[in-house]
């Protein structure tokens, strides 16, 4: 699999730990950059911040978002991610333990491209990021690919 | 303004003449009965008088004619007519003087004896030989004659008997005697009084058969053998000779009552006159009275009904106004009181009326006031308290979205780095370690469970009805199908009801029926040949039963009270997976659409869930 770069936005370091220790079982190599809040996220993705002067050709190929964030929410940093030219096209995956039907209607009428709910339990959990990892960066072709 | 359909004005009016109509028709009823008959008794009484008139002109002429036959038989006028007869000469003034000196001064009322000889030339007179005779056409001997000899006497008429004078030796006749009276002794012979009865036109006369007036009238001077009578009693007289009375118009041209006595031998009528006015005086007199009477009365009566107009009508009109203007809503009416009588206390007690319905609209529009102002009051507190119980529920919402979520992830932690430690260890653990773990991760997994189920309970409990009309079946079938799908190792005979159509929120109505009927589907696990039946069975409270029937592992009837409590359990979890939430949520959406639910089991035998909605 070629290198792939994976955004994961998360504010629990467990749950950070978890989800790597996921991507490790499942083999699915890539960079992951990890934000844990929506402020951090921006700033890398816009270059901003403590992110300042990075190379904004570089998009990452898939953007894990958990919508409960400390400062800027979930939603709000998908609105910005969907408002901003440079990251409008960005696969996000909406991966959070909500199964609210008003949170995966907000997600994808904010622009989401698909909502995952996280399993309490951990196998459950890791057989999803397996699908996710096949899917999103194995599969689905990425716009930045082609940017 | 309607008009009444018989007004006061008229039923008074119509009281005024079913009054009066009958006294006026009596009393002209009488008036004419009355009038009538002293018609009749004037006319009698008339008649009465003209007898007695015509018996004394009868005597006069009867006298007169005696006297004149008595004087024709005096011997010394016989015997003296016939010498002169027999001599062929007038007298030369002897027979005159005997004349004179004993007969004609008998009566002051002769003018004059004549003696004639049968040949009608004059024999004797006592006026003299060289008088002149009065002519007198077809006097017979032996009657009585009317003449009017115009002689320059002052005299005037004269009345004259005549008796046939015989011969003393012969018996044949020798002359006629003729004496002479004035006209108007027939005067004194009628009298011309005024008789018992009084009346003050009485008029008495003779009428000869010419028509002419014989005696004096009474109001007319000179009318003596010249006026003219002519009535229906003369003619009657002398036409037929019938006596009669009667009311007619007199020589005079005025109204009279009269009657007639007939002489029918000189053809004479004796008239007895009363003015009409006079005899019929007191009848008409009363008459009078009674018109005055009349007038006055009805001049009474009309300043009476003026006033009545005035007063009550005035009074009931004004009084029908304010009646039609407070029917209109105008309660601001006082109608003045201007009498004591009963329309003032009508007056008086319409103002009261008028002054308690106005109060009583006040009263009324003070209450509706009070009403609504309540009704605004209590429509603010509703609108308030709703939106408490929004913000309520809101916030509620919130809370449960925050719980679930916030809840959730450390269970994913601890469930994830305790997989994470049975990996990583693989090895380095024993069996009981391994063991722990399981237990850590099952009690994780079971909070998880939890966690969403008490979510899904209190959605239910804020979620809004949405009411429709729903195939139960339809979804029983539904929920069978995907339970058979998820399972199909399974041997389960469903049993479903066909159309079993109710009225309910769709969304939370198929939460119950799935809840019923996945119940039913675990606890059957055990058996081998399942049933599951879903139909309605009669009624409780008006509502149609519903009833989910299996014939699983059932429960203690001891411990049904349990049942639908939150978490409550009759199982080990060992037996049969659940968190106890299930009919909970059953019970609360039961509850939420007015209905209820109980349940009958039977230990190994099976259960049966019903509910109403």
């Amino acid at each position: 699999m070629k290198e792939k770069l994976i955004l994961l936005i998360e504010d629990s370091s467990d749950d950070v730990m978890l989800t790597l220790r996921a991507f490790k079982t499942n083999n699915i190599v890539g960079e992951v950059v990890i934000a844990c809040d929506g402020v951090e996220a921006l700033d890398y993705l816009f270059a901003a911040g403590a992110h300042a002067g990075r190379d904004t050709s570089i998009m990452p190929h898939i953007v894990l978002l958990d919508l409960k964030l400390p400062r800027i929410d979930g939603f709000e940093v998908l609105k910005r991610i969907r408002t901003d030219a440079r990251t409008r096209l960005l696969p996000v995956v909406i991966l959070t333990s909500s199964r609210e039907e008003r949170d995966v209607l907000d997600g994808y009428r904010l622009g989401g491209n698909s909502y995952i709910r996280k399993p309490v339990d951990f196998v459950q959990f890791s057989a999803a990021v397996k699908q996710i990892g096949i899917y999103w960066l194995a599969l689905n072709e990425s716009p930045s690919a082609h940017a | 303004m309607y008009r009444p359909g018989f007004s006061l004005s008229q039923k008074a009016l119509l009281a005024l003449a079913v009054v009066i109509l009958p006294i006026l028709v009596v009393f002209l009823v009488s008036y004419q009965t009355g009038k009538k008959d002293l018609e009749a008794f004037i006319l009698a009484d008339l008649k009465l008088h003209a007898d007695e008139r015509e018996d004394d002109v009868l005597n006069f002429l009867e006298m007169h004619r005696r006297r004149a036959a008595d004087f024709a038989s005096d011997g010394f006028i016989r015997d003296g007519l016939e010498k002169l007869a027999q001599d062929g000469r007038t007298d030369r003034g002897r027979l005159a003087e005997y004349l004179r000196k004993n007969k004609l001064s008998l009566d002051k009322d002769l003018i004059r004896l004549i003696l004639f000889f049968p040949d009608g030339k004059r024999a004797v007179s006592t006026d003299g030989p060289d008088a002149i005779i009065p002519v007198v056409n077809g006097a017979e001997a032996g009657s009585a004659a009317v003449i009017n000899p115009g002689l320059d006497k002052g005299g005037g008429p004269e009345i004259v008997f005549t008796a046939p004078v015989r011969s003393r030796h012969s018996g044949s006749p020798v002359g006629v005697i003729a004496a002479f009276l004035r006209l108007d002794t027939l005067d004194k012979a009628l009298g011309n009084t005024s008789s018992a009865a009084g009346f003050k036109t009485l008029d008495i006369y003779l009428v000869d058969k010419d028509g002419f007036l014989l005696t004096k009238a009474r109001f007319m001077d000179n009318a003596v053998l010249r006026q003219r009578i002519e009535n229906a009693l003369v003619r009657g007289c002398v036409e037929k000779q019938r006596e009669e009375t009667g009311f007619y118009e007199n020589y005079r041209g005025v109204e009279v009552a009269g009657a007639s006595m007939c002489i029918p031998s000189l053809g004479w009528t004796v008239m007895v006159e009363v003015d009409r006015d006079e005899a019929l005086a007191s009848i008409l007199d009363i008459r009078r009275y009674a018109v005055v009477t009349a007038a006055i009365t009805l001049t009474l009566l009309a300043a009476l009904y003026l006033l009545f107009s005035r007063f009550v009508l005035t009074e009931l009109r004004g009084l029908t106004g304010a009646a039609r203007r407070v029917a209109g809503g105008n309660y601001d009416i006082a109608v003045q009181v201007r009498t004591n009588d009963e329309i003032g206390i009508l007056s008086g007690a319409f103002n009261d009326m008028a002054m308690e319905i106005k109060e009583r609209i006040a009263e009324r529009k003070r209450a509706e006031e009070e009403v609504r102002r309540l009704n605004a009051e209590l429509e603010a507190k509703v609108a308030a308290r709703t939106y408490e119980l929004k913000e309520a529920n809101r916030e509620l919402e919130a809370f449960s979205y925050s719980v679930a979520h916030d809840l959730r992830a450390p269970l994913r932690i601890i469930d994830g780095f305790s997989q994470a430690l049975e990996e990583d260890l693989k090895d380095g653990l024993d069996a009981n370690a391994r063991d722990h773990l399981r237990r850590v991760r099952k009690a994780s997994a079971r909070m998880g469970q939890l966690i969403d189920d008490l979510l899904e309970l209190s959605r239910i409990t804020r979620a809004e009805l949405r009411p429709d009309a729903i195939n139960l079946s339809a979804v029983a079938g539904a929920v069978a199908a995907e339970l058979k799908k998820a399972e199909p190792s399974r041997r389960v005979e469903f049993v479903i009801e066909h159309n079993l159509e109710a009225k309910g929120d769709a969304r939370l109505l198929r939460v119950a029926v799935e809840n019923l009927i996945g119940n039913a589907w675990k606890f059957t696990e055990k058996k081998a040949e399942a049933r599951i039946e879903f139909g309605s069975y009669g009624q409780r409270d008006g509502k149609r039963v519903y009833f989910v029937r299996d014939n699983g592992v059932g429960f203690d009837m001891r411990y049904s009270a349990k049942l639908f409590g939150a978490f409550q359990r009759l199982h080990a979890d060992t037996e049969f997976h659940g968190t106890g939430i299930g009919l909970a949520t059953v019970a609360r959406i039961i509850k939420r659409h007015n209905g209820a639910v109980w349940a009958e089991g039977e230990v190994e035998r099976g259960a049966v869930f019903y509910f109403t909605l």
